[in-house]
């Protein structure tokens, strides 16, 4: 049995060929398929693919930066603490000298006064002229100490000395080193925590990192987002 | 070669043209599923090949829908989208009726972003006789039955048969038959009625 409505078979129908010549230029025109070129993965099992996880790579990087990072703020503070105690100290001398040009003025009007401040200023400019010299031996004491013990760090310099009283040492100017040395210790140790701080949130980063990578969740890695379409010659010719 | 067929409570037999038997729709669907399986796989060719070989339904049942300038666009969206979801096909042999439900799917969506404004205003613009006819007729295919108006564009502007209809769309193929002929039925019905006013 023929059926040209069905499938083209026997004798055509008239309206039907008709309707067919008239919808001919409606008719599908071939036309290159675009697809994005990096549009992978195709199915599940791609997606889920072993060698698509960057977790580990990630968290591994990240920890390394967040450790040169602690390093450099460590390092940063130490010479932060160094210039501000050049400063400091600039200022004292300043402060000094001002007491000796009164002092003199005293001395002009008949007032004595007894000041060594002359050997003081020389001290502090000398200060002023190699900063590095008087901020870095505060820091290798306090290391050293860190280190070893207190006990066992011998005093280098003269005012240090154990041996002497320490009344008689204790003038304004020791007083202030105490006080910057004091302060260092304290920079220090926050630094310290700050340090500690960031290398527990990196480990703690990093685990929850292998959690997720042992437990499967894959989140589409760098290369599955779409690129610009490139066109692909399959469609030239139907 | 005879096939056994029952169509409407009729048991028919019909003599099949051994050259049809070579291309038989089951066939043709074996290969697809193996086409489906190979784009799958990563096969990117395999994917050109299904396009070739389905985009004229995907038009034609856009074209049931849309407006005829936006179809063209509308088809490569489709396969796009197609190409973005095949993993989720769970029955490679259901490739074409999944492909149909996007294709639907997608022209409900246009509708939604888009308000209708019917091609009249490229129409107004054409001269062209025929081709004003063509979109006339087509309007009119357009105001039948969904099922109705879907195999008849399939089969009039698209130069589908039966069978192919029925393999690419996944439908039943008894339904085709019975929907293109009462389709047809009830497009002879509305032309007449059309040349009388």
């Amino acid at each position: 049995m023929s059926d040209y409505l069905w499938d083209k078979s026997g004798e055509p129908d008239a309206e039907v060929e008709r309707l067919e010549e008239l919808f001919k230029d409606l008719r599908y025109q071939p036309r290159e398929l675009e697809l994005p070129l990096l549009e992978l993965p195709l199915n599940a099992q791609l997606a889920h693919a072993p060698g698509r996880n960057y977790w580990p790579g990630l968290a591994a990087a990240a920890l390394i930066l967040m450790g040169l990072a602690g390093f450099w703020l460590v390092q940063h503070r130490g010479e932060e603490v160094a210039q501000s105690n050049v400063v400091a100290q600039a200022n004292q001398a300043t402060q000094e000298t001002q007491p000796t040009r009164e002092a003199n003025a005293g001395e002009d009007s008949g007032v004595r006064v007894n000041a060594p401040q002359k050997v003081d200023q020389r001290q502090a400019d000398s200060r002023v002229e190699l900063p590095r010299r008087q901020a870095l031996p505060h820091m290798a004491v306090r290391r050293r100490q860190e280190l070893v013990g207190p006990q066992m760090v011998e005093p280098k310099t003269k005012e240090a000395s154990p041996d002497r009283p320490e009344v008689a040492d204790v003038g304004p100017q020791r007083r202030l080193e105490q006080q910057r040395e004091r302060e260092q210790q304290a920079e220090g140790l926050r630094a310290k925590e700050e340090l500690m701080l960031a290398l527990q949130v990196a480990s703690t980063k990093l685990n929850h990192a292998q959690r997720k990578a042992r437990g499967g969740t894959s989140i589409p890695g760098p290369d599955s987002k779409p690129a610009a379409p490139a066109r692909i010659p399959w469609n030239k010719s139907r | 070669m005879y096939e056994v067929e029952a169509t409407g409570g009729l048991l028919l037999m019909v003599e099949q043209d051994p050259r049809e038997a070579t291309t038989s729709p089951v066939r043709e669907r074996g290969a697809h599923v193996s086409l489906v399986e190979s784009v799958q796989a990563g096969d990117r060719e395999a994917f050109g090949q299904l396009y070739k070989l389905y985009a004229p339904m995907v038009h034609g049942i856009l074209l049931a829908r849309v407006p005829f300038d936006e179809v063209a666009d509308l088809v490569q969206d489709v396969f796009l989208l197609a190409f973005k979801k095949l993993h989720t096909l769970r029955d490679n042999a259901a490739f074409g009726g999944w492909l149909a439900m996007i294709t639907r799917n997608h022209a409900m969506n246009f509708h939604r972003r888009t308000h209708a404004s019917e091609e009249l205003t490229e129409d107004m613009a054409r001269t062209d006789s025929r081709a004003s006819e063509a979109r006339e007729v087509l309007a009119i295919i357009r105001s039948l039955p969904d099922a109705y108006r879907e195999t008849l564009i399939l089969r009039l502007v698209e130069g589908m048969t039966g069978p192919e209809i029925a393999e690419r769309t996944g439908l039943m193929p008894d339904s085709v038959r019975v929907n293109l002929h009462r389709g047809m039925k009830l497009l002879r019905e509305k032309l007449r009625g059309e040349e009388r006013i």
